[in-house]
């Protein structure tokens, strides 16, 4: 028993370089991927056999995964349940490619095998999207391939150009990458992940500095696991996120977006307009808090016609690799018709029509033992619990959350373990000038 | 010879809560008594002889719309005396009896297997399945469905739903064996949606949504069929969302000049909703023309019913009840001060409001369906159950 949960990227970093892969071994493995894909790989070889040689190119190889039991009352239907899930297994990977004079070109993907380990979707009170409702739904499996060109980082500026499947710079960091393995209602008012894109980023100032982020993308949410965006409609959406650094593990965010007709791949249904602010302060302390904001308005040409709003606050502290966290949550959801699986809603409301509003309260509390380590691989025990309130917001109302649940109030209890193996990211869905390995900012870390 | 049957429109949700608009009762209907419904949400209403039947709508506590409810409405009082569970549905909309009174039509949405149900009326308060499709075109959920007879052969118009990467569509099915419906037309149409039609007279029109309505030639215009309709036109009225519709004939002036077309808005189901009537001028079927509109501050429309010999139409209104219009005579034509912004003439403004009617209810009622007889106006309300009430006179 080392380290615990808490400074695990730092002991990641120090074992990073043991799983890291020499460039020339992973660019042959890259080469024989690009003879069976075509798309982005081969770039990387081929700027590779015009590139100098370069002692800092490396390849990041991380794998995580989290065995939980979850016991929810009610968690439907007056229905207490008890289910086990592999969540969250992923398998993370980036190298920067080359580096040189005039910059540097760098690729990150991840693999999500939720499709195959999570298709009935994850007990989540309050939780929704993408066609699940009270259940977190699976993440595609290709969850980012994304590359990335940028300028040096040495200098007052630095600018970087990204594009691929990943992350949009809207909002915040994502669930999976915080604290805890229940995620805040708000998932889909405080990210917009999983789309093809094309992102510029902007950094002025060193110590303190600003980051500014552009992207446009596709507007159509993942189906499922398994399918991919329709491309037509690349660039159909857009954000911008300005991020600011005025200390030392101190970051504020604001973001606003625009993503036209999510619900529904051939459009028409509602457009999203999208705002997000936050506060996260931390750094490689144990002590860490984070306080957010969203908003969405689901839109007709332009004309709000629904408003859903969130506010989140999360802090954790520790002590001798012991980690204590909570969060609090508010937000509010919009309500659709279920399907005869009570866990699963249509998607889109293409016919403008909502079942209502309904206000989500949420507290939630972490606790997470020292985790065993073995080389590279690190195994955190964790014991979770969560309790929710959920009220409907106007009156009369047809979806009555007391009498659907069977209570006024959800318990949630959940046990199991994290596991990491190899060099894990601190944070998922920051490219270019955000991503430390290509730029220079060494912004506040979640714990992992 | 065509013979068409023209039918109830049904579907739908919609929503707003003006609480001035929900309560007391209206002053051109009297209401008679209700037929309450607490364990699920009521959707549609159809009348036949001395039986209604209802449907229901998604979830209530933990019941699910999966019922139609068979109602004795020979005394005044409703009374319910059985109900049918269609297997494997959570929401039934449109119910409707055919004109013979030999089967009974059950749209069922997507739950995920939508679809219609159809039953034999041998007994009409004993209903027996004859057949629930699953599969195929109608897979998404059938949000609507009208029976319609057109030569003689009886027709279900069914309009299915959206679903990412699957467009909306309108089948239809050849009912002769109603065990056995065969499509004999399917076609995808409306952005994002189609929403619901109307037969008559061998004119078919499509709520298109924000494609607007579509007028069709099915054997009543030309060389139009059933099986190969032709499209005659299409007219996009003001704020889209064209969602139902009703082709009035006034037998008492011989105009079958205006087409009520309803606009189903933003709404939360339950607590409000929003759009307008709108009158369409179908002198030239060509090219038809909005004319006028009647809108009602804070809620909307959804299904029509109309007493043609009385040239009244009822219009279920969610959140504001029942809605009574005077729709005799001509509305496209109103002075200046009786028009809207852009031109239209405001029917409230010429005086054809005839009043409103919430159930003798006090609080919130949320109006699905109407439905009109020469002795009775019914009304579906999702919160409450099945409304009656006197119709109104001129």
């Amino acid at each position: 028993m080392q380290t615990g949960v808490l400074d695990a990227e730092r002991y990641l970093r120090r074992r990073a370089r043991p799983l890291s892969f020499s460039f020339p071994l992973l660019s042959s493995l890259l080469f024989r991927l690009s003879l069976q894909s075509g798309v982005m790989i081969a770039p990387l070889v081929v700027l590779h056999a015009q590139a100098p040689a370069a002692p800092d190119r490396q390849a990041e190889l991380g794998a995580m995964a989290i065995g939980a039991l979850t016991t929810a009352s009610p968690a439907i239907a007056n229905r207490r349940l008890t289910e086990g899930y592999l969540t969250q297994p992923n398998l993370m990977g980036a190298i920067t490619a080359w580096r040189g004079r005039v910059g540097a070109l760098r690729a990150t993907g991840t693999l999500n095998f939720e499709g195959y380990t999570l298709e009935r979707g994850e007990l989540n009170a309050g939780m929704y999207g993408e066609g699940y409702i009270d259940r977190r739904h699976p993440h595609t499996l290709v969850h980012e391939t994304m590359l990335t060109a940028a300028t040096p980082s040495t200098s007052w500026w630095q600018a970087s150009l990204s594009g691929g499947k990943g992350f949009t710079p809207y909002g915040t960091d994502d669930p999976m990458m915080r604290m805890f393995v229940k995620y805040p209602v708000n998932h889909h008012h405080a990210q917009i992940i999983e789309r093809v894109q094309v992102l510029g980023a902007v950094r002025i100032g060193t110590t303190r500095s600003l980051v500014i982020e552009h992207g446009r993308f596709n507007g159509d949410e993942p189906l499922g696991p398994f399918t991919g965006p329709r491309w037509s409609r690349f660039g159909d959406s857009h954000t911008t996120r300005l991020t600011v650094f005025p200390a030392n593990h101190l970051e504020v965010q604001a973001s606003h977006a625009f993503v036209e007709s999510p619900g529904l791949v051939q459009g028409g249904a509602f457009d999203h307009v999208q705002s997000s602010a936050s506060l996260r302060y931390g750094g490689d302390s144990p002590h860490m808090l984070f306080l957010e904001a969203a908003r969405t308005d689901e839109a007709l040409e332009g004309r709000a016609v629904f408003r859903f709003n969130s506010v989140l606050a999360e802090g954790r502290t520790g002590w001798r690799g012991w980690s204590l966290a909570a969060r609090a949550e508010r937000t509010e959801r919009p309500e659709g018709s279920r399907l005869l699986d009570l866990f699963r809603t249509q998607t889109g409301h293409f016919d403008v029509q909502i079942v209502g509003v309904t206000r989500w309260h949420v507290g939630t509390v972490q606790l997470a033992a020292p985790a065993f380590a073995r080389k590279a691989t690190r195994l955190a025990p964790f014991l979770e619990m969560g309790v929710a309130h959920a009220k409907a917001r106007t009156n009369p109302a047809v979806f009555v959350p007391r009498d659907f649940y069977g209570a006024a109030t959800q318990w949630s209890f959940t046990v199991g373990a994290r596991l990491h193996a190899g060099t894990m990211r601190t944070r998922m869905g920051r490219y270019g000038v955000l991503d430390p390995a290509l730029g220079r900012l060494r912004s506040p870390t979640h714990s992992h | 010879m065509l013979l068409t049957t023209t039918l109830l429109v049904g579907c739908g949700s919609d929503p707003v809560a003006a609480p001035d608009l929900a309560t007391g009762t209206g002053g051109s209907l009297t209401h008679v008594a209700t037929g309450t419904v607490s364990d699920r949400f009521t959707a549609e209403v159809w009348v036949r002889g001395n039986t209604a039947y209802t449907t229901t709508w998604g979830i209530r506590s933990t019941a699910r719309g999966n019922a139609v409810k068979i109602w004795d409405v020979s005394a005044s009082q409703p009374r319910l005396v059985d109900s049918v569970i269609v297997e494997n549905a959570s929401t039934t909309g449109d119910v409707q009896v055919s004109d013979d009174g030999a089967i009974m039509l059950v749209a069922i949405e997507n739950n995920p297997n939508g679809g219609v149900a159809i039953y034999s009326m041998a007994d009409a308060r004993k209903p027996q399945l004859l057949i629930r499709t699953t599969g195929g075109e109608l897979q998404t959920g059938v949000h609507t469905a009208e029976l319609a007879r057109v030569n003689g052969v009886l027709y279900a118009f069914c309009v299915a739903n959206p679903a990412s990467n699957v467009a909306s569509r309108l089948v239809i099915l050849d009912l002769s064996n109603p065990a056995s419906p065969r499509t004999v037309f399917s076609q995808a149409m409306g952005r994002p949606n189609l929403h619901d039609v109307f037969v008559r007279d061998g004119l078919l029109f499509t709520a298109e949504w924000n494609d607007g309505m579509g007028i069709w030639d099915i054997g009543g215009a030309g060389n139009g069929s059933v099986s190969q309709p032709r499209r005659i036109s299409q007219i996009a009225t003001v704020g889209g969302q064209v969602h139902n519709m009703w082709w009035m004939h006034d037998p008492v002036t011989s105009s079958k000049r205006y087409v009520l077309v309803g606009q189903e808005g933003p709404g939360s189901v339950g607590s409000s909703s929003s759009g307008d009537i709108h009158v369409v001028d179908i002198s030239s079927l060509t090219a038809p023309a909005e004319v006028a509109v009647y809108s009602v501050p804070g809620a909307g429309t959804h299904n029509f019913s109309v007493d043609e010999a009385n040239g009244i139409a009822y219009a279920a209104y969610y959140n504001a009840g029942v809605q009574v219009l005077d729709v005799r005579g001509d509305m496209g034509s109103c002075g200046a001060g009786q028009r809207t912004a852009d031109g239209r003439c405001d029917l409230l403004k010429m005086g054809r409001y005839k009043g409103q009617y919430t159930g003798g209810i006090s609080g919130p009622v949320y109006v699905w369906g109407v439905h009109w007889t020469p002795t009775a106006v019914f009304a579906s309300d999702m919160l409450h159950g099945l409304f009656r009430a006197t119709p109104a006179r001129r």
